[in-house]
């Protein structure tokens, strides 16, 4: 509420885009993206500790 | 002068909250279908009790009906307010009648911690707990996590919707009207419940080897509490329970998912513009103090040496950073082991904690976008020192397209984050005053402040009663944000003293 309050689009717009997937489909894009989110962050994780072991 | 509220504020202050308990009583109906399914008779009768003291607060709320409906600014914030106050007080009920809790008052902080998604317990022998009151421990995180008012909004609204909106500490409306910005923001859970617990099932049952039931339950209960960053767990060890990579893996999906605003969530489902959310500055500062916060937790877990090996570091650091800072308070080690995280492993931690997920997401803290804003702010101020005195330092900042800093927006940031700063102090230094190390109590009143749930072993049965109230008022308000807090302290003093 403090922040600048951000609108979404407006509903004609809404309306046009939302033939072009469904709440399934779009979610489980969503979930995938997030599981991929989560697996390079593994792996950066990994070089990371990788990096900080041979420095310390 | 103070202006006393009129018997018609009070009329739709009550109005409104009568409609809230109404829904909260139905939703108490899922665990109740849950005990009499398994044939827990105690359980059952204490819901029965909980629903009914939800609906005689409702009628009683709602028994003279304001003659005009609409919900001023101040009216919402103190429904808002209420709300998160008398839910967990009525929705203690249960736990409290469980045997399970030493006194009412540990029954309404563990109440208070659910809803709040903070994940602090004080449950005794959790392990033996009622799957019907376990489920109604996590339901509290879902409600809480998606916002009460927004599981009401979904339900009705009218002119009523964005004052409430705005009080749950939701800055983003995403779709143009609130109502179905509310159902949006359900049917994402729904959809995230339905691939969450498939997941976190499956795995429970071909690695681990529970039974289907079993690993429905798990699934359900760890989806409930990692979506909705709250971090209750059905065991008492939380997810070190299941000894697998594979499933904190699977954890921390939903962790990430839960801590990442609703609006991200559109715009990754909406598809075009996909590419656009990485340059937005909310997106950028939690992957700097996500990166930084990790380094910093290796570099302190490598000095201490208390894990070995490669693979050990990544995975106790990467979990509990990831825990933390989305803050959902998931953890892998018994307490005594987490308070030894000393150094720079504790700095980490609790800055993370603090820090928080981003905006209008289920996480807590001060917020990605505030601290984003924050840094933005301080790096104009020092080129405008640096700078001739004639040099225009341009304010603007990616954000769902650019937007423009303005002093109003910055003093709003900086307050609210002074305000936590503050909050994890005050609460630290009683923990302090109760004889607690400086660094066990600062970590534990962050992590209660942030709505984060990892302990250092502070919150139990035996806590001082002050300390454990201080902790209760730092999830409300850290929750809320403060604003809606300060306008019911307002209403009180109003009340109380003006003409």
């Amino acid at each position: 509420m403090l922040l600048s309050v951000r609108r979404g689009p407006p509903m004609a717009e809404i309306r046009r885009e939302r033939s072009r997937w469904t709440y399934l489909a779009g979610g489980l894009w969503v979930f995938i993206s997030e599981a991929v989110i989560v697996g390079v962050a593994i792996a950066l994780a990994l070089a990371a500790a990788v990096l900080v072991l041979w420095i310390v | 002068m103070l202006i006393r509220p009129s018997g018609e504020d009070l009329r739709i202050i009550g109005f409104y909250l009568g409609r809230i308990f109404y829904v909260v009583a139905a939703f108490t109906g899922l665990p109740l279908l849950w005990a009499l399914g398994g044939r827990e008779w105690a359980p059952a009768s204490s819901f029965v009790l909980t629903i009914g003291a939800f609906a005689l607060i409702a009628a009683a709320a709602t028994a003279r009906p304001p003659r005009e409906k609409a919900l001023d600014w101040s009216h919402g914030m103190v429904v808002v307010a209420l709300t998160w106050l008398v839910v967990p007080a009525v929705g203690s009920l249960p736990l409290a009648l469980s045997g399970h809790l030493a006194n009412p008052l540990d029954a309404y902080f563990d109440a208070m911690s659910g809803l709040t998604t903070t994940g602090l317990s004080l449950v005794q022998d959790l392990d033996h707990l009622a799957p019907s009151l376990n489920f109604w421990r996590h339901l509290l995180h879902f409600l809480g996590g998606q916002g009460i008012i927004i599981a009401a909004l979904s339900l009705f609204a009218g002119g009523a919707g964005l004052t409430l909106y705005y009080g749950e500490a939701r800055e983003e409306r995403i779709l143009p009207s609130v109502t179905s910005t509310a159902r949006f923001i359900w049917g994402v859970s729904l959809v995230h419940l339905i691939f969450g617990v498939a997941a976190l099932g499956a795995i429970a049952h071909y690695v681990l080897g529970f039974s289907p039931i079993r690993s429905l339950f798990h699934g359900l209960m760890i989806f409930f509490a990692g979506f909705d960053t709250g971090g209750f767990a059905p065991q008492s060890t939380s997810v070190g329970y299941y000894h697998s990579a594979v499933f904190e893996a699977g954890a921390a999906v939903l962790m990430v998912a839960g801590a990442m605003s609703f609006g991200l969530h559109f715009a990754l489902w909406r598809g075009p513009r996909r590419a656009d959310t990485l340059r937005n500055l909310e997106t950028r500062t939690i992957i700097s103090t996500f990166s930084f916060c990790l380094i910093v937790v290796f570099i302190g877990l490598a000095t201490l040496g208390l894990y070995d090996g490669v693979l050990g570091l990544t995975r106790k650091g990467l979990f509990h950073v990831l825990s933390a800072h989305t803050g959902t308070g998931f953890s892998t080690v018994p307490s005594s082991e987490l308070a030894a995280w000393g150094g720079l492993s504790f700095v980490g931690i609790a800055l993370a904690m603090a820090l928080g997920g981003m905006a209008s997401s289920t996480a807590g803290g001060v917020k990605s976008l505030r601290v984003g804003l924050t840094l933005k702010f301080l790096k104009d101020q020092i080129k405008e020192v640096l700078l001739p005195e004639n040099a225009v330092v341009s304010q603007a900042y990616h954000q769902s397209g650019r937007k423009r800093l303005t002093p109003k927006v910055s003093q709003a940031v900086m307050l609210v984050s002074l305000l936590y700063v503050a909050m994890f102090l005050i609460g630290g230094a009683v923990g302090m005053a109760y004889g607690y190390p400086l660094q066990d109590a600062l970590f534990e009143s962050v992590s209660a402040g942030a709505n984060v749930g990892l302990s250092v072993g502070i919150t139990d049965p035996g806590m001082p009663a002050l300390l454990e109230v201080t902790y209760l008022l730092e999830m409300w308000l850290g929750r809320l944000e403060f604003v809606a807090v300060f306008s019911l302290v307002g209403f009180l003093l109003s009340w109380m003293r003006g003409r």
